[in-house]
């Protein structure tokens, strides 16, 4: 019974199987199978799209090994990238101070400049002194006014040894400028504080100081050019009585974060200005 | 169970096999689902049903894959055959009958279809030339099967069949 089932079941496959060997024979079965394709095409897209996590996951499953080596080699190339960024990011930084300082050169073009890298601080809490990398043996000499970014001075070299330099910063409490107001002409010696800040003191109280207003070398006493950038008056002290008042000065350039510099090697100055 | 059923499970494993197996590759062989879930229901469900089964994934595979119209029906028959003459052991012991119809469905297949295909004028497919591939796709597709399994048991007998039982 059964095997007369089978029997005439597969009489019927081998028949459906010539009807489409005719088709295809004839050319018909093309355009039907055009036809269907078409018309199942957006089932097999979803079928696809809904398939394809699964679809990743067993065809990774077979190259288990391959990507778990890929996944390595990702990963240390991952960490090497990270570093050349880090080291490129670092590199760009200098660049745009070192640009800044070589600016100094159009500005400024009778004078020289011997360009340095600042390559550690005095470890003495007390004192804003810090260390860089050009000295004796690169024209540098003790008084030599050193700038900053845009050409703001941030100090004067305090002691030259063969390979580098010791350079009192304007913070510093042994370092005295004479400074001027530039909007109100006002002069006074611009000194460092113990609390890290420059003040100016023995401003005579007719001259109208304001906070803002920008704060210059004057060029007295020949310890440093005329016209060097300080900082802005941050804040003025004292009543009208005071026969003097002093004003605060925020630094032009960020002395915490001096990476480079340059040194006005062309600059001799008379005396020292040291305390 | 239902015949439109019937047809709508072999459309969509065949919708399945053109849709997702191509970027389903293990060990470089594409697993085959429809071969799979014939022998399979062959072995669990009632004859008639795979009797409907088989030529409607056989037809479907024609129409929307790149081999000439029939060619699949016929392959799978013999994967039919096989599998209803392998009734009265426990549902246990038939996962064994089972993987191993799968074995000679997948190498009944493949020489089907190389035979036909050639006879037809067709470019004879390649991983069926190489006997590596064919040893490598048996045992994918056995795997497939054994996983497959056990889904396919557990589903409901069909009410017609066990109305006969019950008259038996």
């Amino acid at each position: 019974m059964t095997s007369s089932r089978t029997m005439s079941w597969l009489l019927s496959i081998t028949l459906i199987a010539i009807v489409g060997f005719l088709l295809t024979a004839i050319g018909l079965a093309g355009p039907l199978k055009s036809g269907f394709q078409l018309l199942s095409e957006p089932l097999i897209a979803t079928v696809e799209r809904i398939t394809s996590p699964v679809v990743d996951l067993v065809g990774n499953a077979g190259s288990y090994g391959e990507i778990r080596n890929e996944n390595r080699d990702l990963r240390l190339e991952n960490e090497r990238l990270r570093a050349d960024l880090a080291r490129l990011r670092e590199e760009r930084s200098r660049a745009d101070e070192v640009d800044e300082l070589l600016n100094l050169r159009t500005a400024r073009r009778n004078e020289t400049f011997a360009f340095a890298a600042v390559i550690g601080h005095d470890p003495n809490p007390a004192r804003d002194v810090i260390a860089i990398s050009r000295g004796n043996s690169d024209g540098i000499r003790e008084g030599m006014p050193v700038l900053g970014r845009g050409g703001a001075l941030v100090g004067t070299v305090e002691r030259v040894q063969e390979g580098m330099s010791w350079v009192r910063l304007i913070t510093d409490t042994q370092s005295d400028v004479n400074a001027l107001v530039q909007e109100s002409r006002a002069q006074a010696l611009a000194s460092g504080g113990a609390d890290g800040r420059i003040t100016m003191q023995f401003l005579v109280q007719g001259v109208e100081v304001k906070p803002g207003d920008t704060v210059l070398t004057s060029g007295l006493g020949g310890t440093y050019p005329s016209e060097l950038l300080i900082g802005r008056i941050a804040s003025v002290d004292g009543s009208t009585l005071d026969v003097f008042k002093s004003a605060h000065v925020e630094p032009a350039v960020s002395l915490s974060t001096l990476e480079s510099v340059a040194v006005l090697t062309s600059f001799q100055p008379l005396k020292l200005g040291g305390r | 169970m239902n015949t439109a059923l019937l047809v709508a499970l072999a459309f969509a494993a065949v919708l399945v096999d053109v849709a997702a197996a191509p970027g389903a590759t293990v060990f470089a062989v594409r697993p085959q689902l429809t071969l799979v879930l014939i022998a399979l229901w062959s072995v669990l469900r009632p004859s008639a049903e795979v009797m409907l089964l088989a030529p409607a994934a056989g037809i479907m595979l024609g129409l929307l894959g790149n081999e000439a119209l029939g060619v699949s029906v016929l392959a799978l028959a013999p994967i039919v055959v096989l599998g209803i003459s392998s009734t009265g052991r426990s549902t246990e012991r038939r996962i064994f009958t089972s993987i191993g119809l799968v074995v000679a469905g997948t190498l009944a297949y493949a020489l089907i279809h190389a035979i036909l295909n050639s006879v037809l004028g067709r470019p004879f497919p390649l991983e069926f030339g190489s006997l590596r591939m064919l040893v490598i796709l048996c045992v994918v597709n056995a795997a497939l099967a054994a996983m497959l399994y056990w889904p396919l048991a557990r589903l409901p007998s069909d009410t017609s069949m066990r109305d006969e039982i019950r008259r038996y």
